[in-house]
């Protein structure tokens, strides 16, 4: 089974999109914010990470970076609000494997996940 | 206000459709017959609650935070959520969403684009090829869609109903219900599945649909509202603007006028500010109700009374002795050159009539038509008490000025006779608060 981690300070998001992927067979961790999900990538190891760029503690960037440095295996996807798309570079020059603005379509966010856990699965 | 009559015509809208709500239409036993009439006014009662709630709400988020709050309570389903068409983004955003197990979609957090299945379906008004209510149930979409795959025919609402389904399903809902407002899918209602895992049943389905027709009717009324108001407050800005500019054109107007008169420097703010004083005392008298804005007419009257002194050559207007009789003729004919100025903009046509009769006595021996008493224009006669006690309270150059006193006691005296009795009435009063008063005092 492929595990997801959601990260996002809004606890509403959390849930929301946790039953969505549950739905969808995959298993679920959620963190609030940057650091909570450091300590839960190292212990869970989360095959996709969907990562919210706007939260408090530590935000999706730092994560972001940390989670490089760390040199986590798994994808990221970020998610941004359309006027944070500027920072979409950036977070890709730190491994970013897809990108999803807020508010989101979601199919689309179905699709890139399973797509990326497709991936996943190939490679594994 | 005519608001108020707007939302008492949808008031009035809202208990007829209450009375007309939706009947039977199928065979059933009596016993089923009971229970469903029990149900029917259930919702009866529902209906004419919530008519009457949608009427206090003048915001559209507000409304629909209540509907969605109040078939929560009435209807319990796992998850609703109503998206409606934000007209700036372009696409369908989730104003409201509840439910009670975890399916919570957060506000803010999804979208639907034009090109989702389930809105073009909507609004391409192909749901009624396969639902009389217009209404989409999940499982009767996944059936027809199954049926129709074996038929092998093209049709576009055939067609989109796999996506359709899809598109609920990642939404959770059981029932999509459309909000129309006239041709436009102003937005969706989405009923998650029934806490008692029974399926809807047409009496519930043809609900949701009245309720979205009147959702509909108030939305858009809210909406009709809301625009109303903003275009209300931007006219009211633009108007303050221009109303400021043209203030303070009139203002250097008078300012040039004044710059001429070494003697009567400052002349036309004080008679404006001695009018202003007057007009507070009496603006509740029926003359001042008689003009569309009493204020603002004598403010403007006040600026410009002696511009037609532009016409008056200098050598008369600073000559410092006597004037002869027919230096004095020119001087007078400063009333009508203002009028006459003045006349040509359409905006102060009435201020126009004003300045001409500010020297008009109230016994008809003034200029320069000597009309006499209720003929006068009222703002005229506020504005030759104020620029009288201003001269009266001046140096000229033949005589030195009066004190406060004096003039007041000069005005009492021809109260009746060259003024009208009531504005020296008024004069009196706002002299006696103190405000009126001369440099000098």
């Amino acid at each position: 089974m492929i595990k997801i981690m959601i990260v996002d300070d809004e606890t509403e998001i959390c849930d929301f999109v946790q039953s969505f992927f549950k739905e969808r067979n995959f298993d679920v961790v959620t963190a609030n914010n940057g650091r909570e999900a450091l300590v839960l990538a190292e212990m869970q190891n989360p095959d996709i990470i969907l990562l919210d760029l706007k939260m408090p503690v530590m935000d999706g960037m730092e994560t972001l970076k940390e989670l490089k440095k760390r040199c986590y295996q798994g994808k990221v996807v970020m998610v941004t609000a359309v006027e944070d798309m500027g920072k979409i570079d950036e977070a890709r020059s730190y491994g970013v494997a897809e990108y999803i603005t807020k508010p989101l379509v979601l199919g689309q966010l179905a699709k890139i996940v399973l797509k990326l856990a497709g991936e996943h699965s190939l490679s594994s | 206000m005519s608001y108020k009559s707007e939302w008492q015509k949808i008031e009035e809208w809202m208990a007829n459709k209450v009375k007309a709500a939706p009947g039977g239409g199928m065979e059933m036993s009596n016993q089923l017959q009971a229970h469903r009439q029990e149900a029917e006014l259930d919702y009866q009662v529902f209906l004419e609650e919530a008519s009457r709630s949608m009427i206090r709400f003048k915001k559209p988020e507000h409304l629909i935070k209540m509907i969605v709050k109040l078939i929560d309570e009435q209807v319990r389903t796992t998850h609703i959520a109503m998206l409606i068409y934000s007209e700036g983004k372009g696409y369908y955003h989730l104003i409201d969403s509840k439910g009670s197990e975890g399916c919570k979609i957060p506000v803010g957090f999804i979208k639907l684009t034009l090109n989702n299945a389930l809105v073009r379906l909507f609004h391409e008004r192909l749901n009624y090829k396969i639902s009389d209510s217009g209404a989409i149930v999940h499982a009767d979409i996944v059936n027809i869609a199954k049926k129709y795959e074996k038929k092998n025919v093209n049709d576009t609402a055939f067609d989109l109903l796999p996506q359709v389904a899809e598109q609920m399903k990642l939404l959770k809902g059981d029932v999509a219900v459309p909000v129309y407002y006239k041709r436009d899918l102003l937005g969706v209602f989405i009923f998650g599945e029934k806490l008692s895992k029974k399926k809807f049943s047409r009496q519930e389905i043809s609900f949701f649909t009245t309720l979205a027709n009147d959702v509909a009717m108030a939305l858009s009324n809210t909406q009709l509202i809301q625009d109303l108001q903003d275009k209300i407050r931007e006219v009211h800005v633009l108007y303050e603007r221009e109303h400021r500019m043209f203030i303070h054109t009139a203002i250097s107007l008078a300012a040039a006028i004044d710059a001429r008169d070494q003697y009567t420097h400052g002349h036309t703010e004080r008679v404006t500010q001695y009018a202003l004083a007057i007009a507070n005392e009496i603006e509740e008298l029926p003359e001042a109700k008689e003009y569309p804005n009493f204020k603002e007419t004598l403010h403007i009257a006040a600026l410009l009374h002696d511009i037609g002194k532009i016409g008056v050559p200098d050598a008369i207007l600073n000559k410092t002795s006597q004037l002869t009789r027919e230096e004095y003729e020119k001087i007078k004919e400063h009333s009508v050159t203002g009028a006459t100025i003045l006349n040509p903009i359409r905006e102060l046509g009435d201020i126009a009539m004003e300045v001409r009769a500010h020297h008009e006595r109230y016994d008809g021996a003034g200029y320069p038509d000597g009309l006499k008493g209720d003929d006068i224009p009222f703002v005229a006669r506020i504005i030759f008490v104020a620029d009288t006690f201003d001269a009266i309270t001046s140096d000229r150059p033949y005589r030195q000025r009066k004190i406060d006193e004096v003039a007041v006691q000069m005005i009492k005296d021809n109260s009746g006779t060259q003024f009208d009795s009531i504005i020296v009435s008024a004069f009196l009063l706002a002299h006696r608060k103190g405000r009126i008063k001369s440099r000098s005092g």
